[in-house]
């Protein structure tokens, strides 16, 4: 194999891609368009939500059954509760909008404990600040029912038997109290997640460019100008090479975004120190160029075998779906990092450099030195296999140009039988 | 003197179609051979042969006297059939990418790309896009890049079609300057006037076999002519008909006094003349007409149908 031929196919195709508007305007316009996108839709967002919960908190209290003594309101809540003397009342404040609902405590209630509540129609966003007024209407019958029967810090406790206080425990066995800040939270846990997405979308990006540019040459006959000029196989590393290369570019590119991104966001908005996931961001730059070359070489193995860009992209898309794997099993991930599950994603070898990187950036999990170097492994043998295969299947592909896929033939142009 | 490339009994099948049967063929030094046969008689998978995109089945291929490898293909330029280049990109950046295929350094590929275009008279679309070249200049820029390696021996499918009558001049010299350099240039074509004019030999194969491999000289001597230029002072148009001969036809030429006579049986030329002589008619010239390489083409293939 002439390094100079797999240099000379890699340039090209550099080049090629990176010069394409279309590549210019994902590799830099998206990111910005995509982060103006989600600040535009979450400032609304945050905004109806902010609106809806300054007037969607009044609840009303008709006491048929005299079951309330006198209540005072909790200073910080975020319900209010206002007593009305009949239900009449109470439905036409309701259908006036003033109120968000109002429970009937009937002449019976302390028999059966029934109440009712009543509101306008069901709404899924109400849901969360009904059941806080449930609680804290039950809080308060509680303190009545109790009233006087006994001792006061009891009373209390049987009100109120839970006050959770937080602790947290690092792996060196270090214990703290510190206060979760969960904007921060949020921030540290938003960098993986996006950061595994930016990869999966770089490695379907730059795959299907590769398919593109093979199904075109295909097509117009030029793949046949460059088996006469070079061997099968320094065109197929070349090709991965440059266009590697490219979708590189494009995931730094979108990584250092976000970042820049992240941390003008959590700085403005006083949420703390911002802590960058340097651990998955280095291990994730190694698994990256393995993953895509890994990736790289079963599409274009396989996308070799469609007569047109449409078929290629169609047989190749099969190894694009394990990729997303990691990111439908999210829940999972996060909640167990350390689980079977993310421990075999992290391994697989489809999945590994999303898997990877989502676990090297959660905090809770512990990713052990021999898990990295394992995943690794698999991951380099299984790249050495599909690339050295990929090569000599890749020439056999392009060779069945123009004829109906058949595998006995496809065998034998590999030379396998 | 060692040929530049030589197949012995090459065979290649498609599934049941056999696409070459027993093929044997050689180009030497300074020679150019005209690869010629019906559509699908097997050409440009012979030429994908030599260029060793397509496997044979059975056989050998020799390139400089040794077995095909990829270090002699470096010597070796090819023109596809089906012409591709990269529509969105510059001429220039797309020679040079070919030459560097072909081991060139950038600068010496850079080079003689723009020599070679300067040669077809393309020196203006160095920079432009290949999408913005016409179907001619883009055949020549393909041309380009085959010149561009400057190979021992050429290989070229259908190197004239859509050319206008300008350029394949200029083409057509370019080729035959090669040949004076002492390279091997093998050429499939349909245009059979292309061939006659520029072919030492031809190649003639239909349905993957081999059926006239000659000189072009000797293939057109070895036709029989069928008609004959007459230059005669009296009317022949009037000339009786002759059992033994048997029916003549006769057709005025350009000129007057030429006539071209066209017998429908057997006759020989020395028997048409006597009959002619013999009947009165003041002959002044009297020639078989040279069969062309077209004739011969189709006379070869008509033949093998009955």
């Amino acid at each position: 194999m002439q390094c100079l031929k797999v240099f000379a196919v890699a340039r090209f195709e550099f080049l090629s891609v990176v010069r394409r508007w279309s590549f210019l305007v994902v590799t830099v316009l998206m990111p910005l368009f995509l982060g103006a996108g989600v600040l535009g839709v979450g400032g609304l967002q945050s905004e109806a939500f902010s609106r809806r919960a300054n007037v969607a908190t009044t609840y009303a209290l008709v006491d048929e059954g005299r079951a309330l003594g006198e209540f005072s309101q909790e200073r910080d809540s975020q319900i209010r509760f206002v007593r009305l003397n009949t239900e009449r009342e109470a439905r036409a404040a309701l259908q006036a909008g003033s109120l968000s609902g109002f429970f009937v405590l009937p002449a019976e209630y302390r028999r059966d404990g029934r109440v009712q509540l009543v509101m306008l129609g069901a709404d899924p966003l109400d849901e969360l600040s009904t059941r806080v007024a449930e609680e804290r209407l039950a809080d308060l019958l509680r303190a009545q029912l109790l009233k006087d029967r006994l001792e006061p810090e009891l009373e209390a406790l049987v009100i109120h038997p839970l006050r959770v206080e937080r602790r947290t425990l690092s792996p060196t066995g270090v214990s703290g109290t510190e206060a979760v800040d969960s904007g921060t939270e949020l921030a540290k846990l938003a960098v993986p997640m996006l950061v595994a997405f930016l990869l999966m979308l770089a490695l379907i990006g730059t795959s299907s460019y590769l398919l593109q540019g093979l199904g075109a040459e295909r097509e117009n006959k030029v793949i046949e100008v460059l088996l006469a000029c070079a061997r099968a196989d320094e065109i197929f590393l070349g090709k991965l090479f440059g266009l590697g290369a490219a979708g590189f570019v494009q995931f730094a590119v979108w990584v250092s975004l976000l970042l820049v991104g992240l941390s003008v966001a959590v700085f403005s908005l006083g949420l703390g120190a911002f802590e960058v996931p340097w651990r998955a961001l280095f291990i994730g730059g190694a698994f990256v160029p393995l993953g895509y070359f890994f990736i790289g070489s079963l599409m274009l193995t396989t996308g070799s075998l469609g007569s047109n860009v449409r078929e290629s992209q169609q047989y190749a898309m099969i190894w694009a779906s394990p990729l997303v794997l990691p990111m439908t099993l999210l829940g999972s991930v996060l909640s167990e990092p350390d689980g079977r599950l993310a421990t075999f994603l992290s391994w697989f070898p489809f999945t590994s450099p999303v898997a990877l990187v989502l676990r090297l950036s959660l905090k809770n999990a512990h990713v052990s030195l021999w898990d990295v170097l394992g995943a690794a492994g698999v991951l380099l043998l299984c790249t050495w296999v599909s690339v050295t295969l990929g090569a000599r299947l890749f020439r056999a592909g392009l060779l069945m140009s123009g004829s109906a896929f058949s595998f006995r033939s496809f065998l034998k142009k590999t030379s396998l039988k | 003197m060692l040929p530049l490339l030589s197949l012995r009994q090459v065979e290649k099948s498609y599934g049941h179609v056999r696409a070459l049967r027993a093929l044997d063929l050689e180009v030497m030094p300074g020679q150019i051979l005209g690869l010629l046969g019906p559509n699908g008689a097997g050409k440009s998978t012979l030429l994908r042969m030599i260029m060793d995109i397509v496997r044979p089945d059975a056989g050998t291929i020799e390139l400089f006297g040794q077995p095909l490898c990829r270090a002699s293909l470096e010597r070796v330029s090819y023109l596809p059939e089906e012409r591709g280049l990269y529509r969105k990109q510059s001429v220039i950046d797309v020679l040079v990418y070919l030459g560097t295929l072909k081991g060139q350094s950038r600068k010496l590929a850079a080079q003689r790309a723009l020599h070679w275009l300067e040669r077809v008279s393309l020196s203006h679309t160095a920079n432009l896009q290949v999408e913005r070249l016409s179907k001619g200049m883009s055949q020549k820029v393909q041309l380009v890049a085959a010149f561009m390696g400057e190979p021992e021996i050429y290989v070229l499918d259908e190197p004239f079609s859509g050319l206008d009558p300008l350029s394949l001049r200029e083409v057509r010299a370019l080729i035959a300057e090669q040949r004076a350099l002492g390279r091997g240039v093998i050429l499939s074509t349909h245009q059979m006037n292309e061939v006659e004019d520029l072919c030492d030999s031809i190649a003639l194969i239909d349905r993957g076999q081999l059926l006239i491999s000659d000189s072009i000289k000797n293939v057109l001597g070895a036709q029989v002519s069928n008609s004959y230029r007459v230059r005669c002072l009296d009317d022949l148009a009037e000339l009786p008909q002759n059992d033994r001969l048997g029916p003549l036809a006769v057709e005025r030429g350009a000129a007057p006094n030429d006539w071209l006579i066209i017998p429908a049986g057997p006759a020989s030329a020395h028997e048409i003349l006597n009959f002619m002589l013999g009947a009165g008619m003041r002959i002044e010239a009297f020639s078989p007409v040279q069969a062309t390489l077209e004739q011969a083409f189709l006379r070869t293939l008509e033949q093998r149908l009955v």
